[in-house]
């Protein structure tokens, strides 16, 4: 043989020894994250659910509680967890009812559902989603859930990805509207392109009204909506996945940011009374999540490494730097 | 569906393409650039199939911020088409270019492993990936067609493209298979896809020669006089004008298969299936079809093949299409790419002298990658005004004009060769 032949099979066991390597020396599991401030999940668990209030979570602790729904104290939401029967990729409960968007195989198509369940675990009925997971928030009365999910192949945008929003009544686990099918307008005239995307609901106490995401070109428009009326009114620019404070008066979201530094997103926090939006500047990682109230001074959100996520917690009126509030755990909500 | 003017008879044809000697044509050199592009396809698509998932799923993220980045670098990867062929006519190094694409293209998968979920990590990976890309393209070709006598050039290209499409269809079952096997294991995928990657540049690196490497380097020595010389070519400045043009009016695959999602024919979770149905064509008609460009003049295989997409317009525009209509944009789809892709780099290579093939195949690369964005903005621009079926008929009353007014300027630039 030629040294050529020699040369590519010395470059084939080259590379299967050093794919053996990986996956002989690489950690299983999703362990710890790359950034070195995370503590060990806990090893202990609780043998009963924890009484209100508390944080649900999806576990991301690498042993048979990975993905199940987890239930953290809130006074000590760093310590151990009850672990549920449920596994979800993306949870949030309100009021008694709770919802898990799930990912199964089917053959060679992968299949993506909501499911409803009640504060037993038990579920009660189960929708049909049309993409992946991405956000899930339920009203504050438990009446209804607004899922986002991501569809690929769908947009018109040539490498894109599009979403839909779908409202869900809660009780009897049935579609009550996608937020395509609202009417949109702004500054009082009607809003329409072909290009519209919805994502990222979260609702006010009434359980009617909502605000979420709609993005359009470029353009990241802040929209609050009206359930009942199907009608959803532009009332900010530049506003991503926002969350609404408990007490209704705040709204906390995501900006773009795109400078020498890098792309990403930064937290920002607009006042609904007087619409003056602050940077939350403590917190100078890119964070891309639908952002969680742990109280009405503090907001949760995850931040994944390359083999896990964690709940960081940050206030939005100090100046403390962000900590870890729940090791190896995603999708916070706070029961309350 | 549509005609030639035939110089023989189909039977001529079909007989050329059932002898074992016309497969024999297709040079050693040719089907080992093809096993480094189905490789290198395997690594790309294992990727692209499952990124969806580890962004939105695994990570958690907005998969938008695609979008941010095909916005901070617009026009960039058509230009590094354009600088690779140059390159590689100049230095007459086209392997080594060609090397270099495919090796910045493979470690960007190490990225991945250590980007996690940081957008700007992530970026670069995905545009290093993009330019590694851009710049192996033209000199790829430029081997391709140097590696040909000039009369099997389309055979050579076809050959080439049906592995290429082989990887593409190859690459997501293999991802799929793993994460099967290992659910949750996404840095598997990065680690199997970067093995591939460099398998495939070790082939071309080991075993693929550079016809040219000897001959004297090109005399043009600047970019502008490069550019001069090639439009001093009737023929060429014809052929990039005209496949510029066609792609201006050329509707691209996401708005097609978002049509026919529209029409309410197939769901949304129906569309990854549309890209496998779509590819599986393109790989079995780019042979047949490559040859047939061999033997008929090759713009009339080019122009048949955007004939073939004002036929998916016009099935687009029927109302409640039927489920055999989906089957027919899919035929019509892979057989465009069939008659057009590789066509147009055996048509443009067939054109110029052995000296300036990478930077000709490098410009018509750019100028086509250019039209299809403005094609782009400007089909969601009237689609957003007007709605699908007012874009699609624009480009369907469009799109026959363009083919008329090029069949007449290359048949022209034909005319002018014999006169010479």
């Amino acid at each position: 043989m030629t040294w050529r032949a020699w040369a590519f099979i010395a470059v084939i066991v080259a590379v299967g020894l050093a794919g053996a390597g990986y996956v002989r020396f690489a950690p299983g599991e999703p362990a710890v994250s790359n950034r070195g401030a995370v503590t060990d999940a806990p090893a202990t668990r609780l043998s009963v659910a924890p009484a209100r209030p508390f944080i649900m979570v999806r576990s991301m602790v690498a042993d048979d509680s990975f993905n199940h729904i987890a239930l953290a104290p809130l006074d000590a939401p760093e310590g151990p967890r009850f672990v549920t029967p449920l596994s979800c990729e993306r949870v949030f409960f309100a009021a008694g009812r709770g919802v898990c968007l799930t990912i199964g195989l089917e053959g060679i198509t992968t299949t993506y559902a909501a499911q409803v369940f009640d504060e037993q675990f038990a579920v009660s009925g189960t929708v049909p989603l049309t993409g992946m997971p991405s956000r899930v928030r339920i009203s504050p009365d438990g009446r209804r859930a607004g899922i986002t999910v991501f569809e690929t192949g769908h947009s018109y945008a040539e490498s894109g990805y599009s979403t839909r929003t779908t409202l869900i009544d809660t009780a009897s686990a049935r579609i009550i509207d996608h937020l395509e099918a609202f009417r949109v307008t702004r500054d009082g005239v009607p809003f329409h392109a072909v290009d519209f995307n919805f994502w990222g609901v979260t609702f006010a106490r009434d359980g009617n009204r909502f605000y979420a995401t709609l993005g359009s070109g470029e353009v990241k428009h802040l929209v609050e909506g009206d359930i009942d009326a199907r009608t959803m009114r532009v009332i900010a620019s530049d506003v991503e996945c926002p969350s609404l404070s408990p007490d209704n008066t705040r709204v906390a979201f995501k900006k773009a940011f795109n400078s020498a530094r890098g792309i990403g997103w930064h937290l920002h926090v607009l006042d609904l009374r007087t619409m003056v939006d602050s940077a939350l500047t403590a917190e100078t990682r890119s964070v891309d999540d639908q952002v969680e109230w742990l109280d009405d001074d503090h907001v949760m959100y995850h931040l994944t490494g390359t083999r896990g996520a964690d709940i960081w917690s940050l206030s939005t009126i100090g100046a403390e730097p962000p900590r870890v509030v729940v090791p190896l755990a995603y999708s916070p909500a706070v029961v309350r | 569906m549509y005609s030639f003017d035939w110089t023989g008879s189909p039977r001529a044809w079909l007989t050329r393409m059932r002898d074992a000697r016309t497969w024999r044509r297709v040079t050693p050199n040719v089907w080992l650039i093809g096993v480094t592009s189905l490789l290198t396809d395997i690594s790309s698509e294992m990727i692209a199939s499952i990124l969806p998932l580890y962004l939105v799923v695994f990570l958690g993220m907005s998969p938008f911020m695609f979008g941010v980045i095909d916005g901070l670098y617009p026009g960039v990867t058509s230009l590094v088409r354009w600088f690779g062929g140059v390159a590689g006519d100049r230095s007459r190094r086209h392997k080594e270019l060609a090397a270099a694409g495919y090796a910045v293209s493979a470690l960007s998968r190490i990225g991945w492993l250590v980007a996690g979920a940081n957008p700007s990590w992530i970026a670069a990976t995905v545009t290093a990936d993009r330019v590694g890309k851009g710049v192996r393209t033209a000199p790829r070709d430029a081997l391709i067609s140097l590696s040909s006598a000039p009369q099997d050039l389309g055979q050579s290209f076809g050959v080439h493209r049906a592995m290429d499409a082989a990887g593409a269809m190859l690459g997501p079952l293999a991802a799929f298979v793993l994460l099967a096997l290992a659910p949750r294991r996404f840095d598997l995928v990065f680690v199997a896809s970067f093995a591939m990657g460099i398998i495939g540049l070790a082939v071309l690196l080991l075993f693929v020669r550079n016809p040219d490497a000897a001959a004297p380097p090109a005399v043009v020595a600047s970019t502008t006089g490069q550019l001069r010389a090639l439009l001093s070519q009737p023929k060429v400045w014809t052929a990039v004008a005209a496949s510029a043009a066609l792609a201006a009016v050329t509707v691209s695959d996401a708005f097609i298969y978002l049509s026919l999602q529209r029409q309410g024919v197939v769901s949304a979770a129906a569309i990854p299936l549309l890209y496998v149905g779509t590819n599986c064509v393109y790989l079995l008609l780019a042979v047949p079809f490559g040859a047939m460009a061999d033997y008929v003049p090759r713009w009339k295989v080019f122009l048949g093949g955007h004939v073939m997409m004002v036929a998916i317009y016009l099935i687009l525009l029927i109302p409640n299409l039927p489920i055999g209509g989906v089957a027919a944009v899919l035929l019509l789809l892979g057989g465009y790419y069939a008659a057009t892709d590789g066509v147009l780099s055996a048509l443009i290579s067939g054109a110029l002298p052995r000296e300036l093939r990478g930077s000709g195949l490098g410009l018509v690369a750019t100028a086509v990658n250019i039209a299809r964005l403005l094609a782009s903005v400007g089909f969601g621009w009237l689609w957003s005004r007007r709605g699908g079926p007012a874009a699609l008929m624009a480009f369907a009353i469009a799109m026959p004009v363009v083919i008329l007014v090029c069949g007449w300027a290359l048949r022209r630039t034909e005319r002018e060769i014999i006169e010479t």
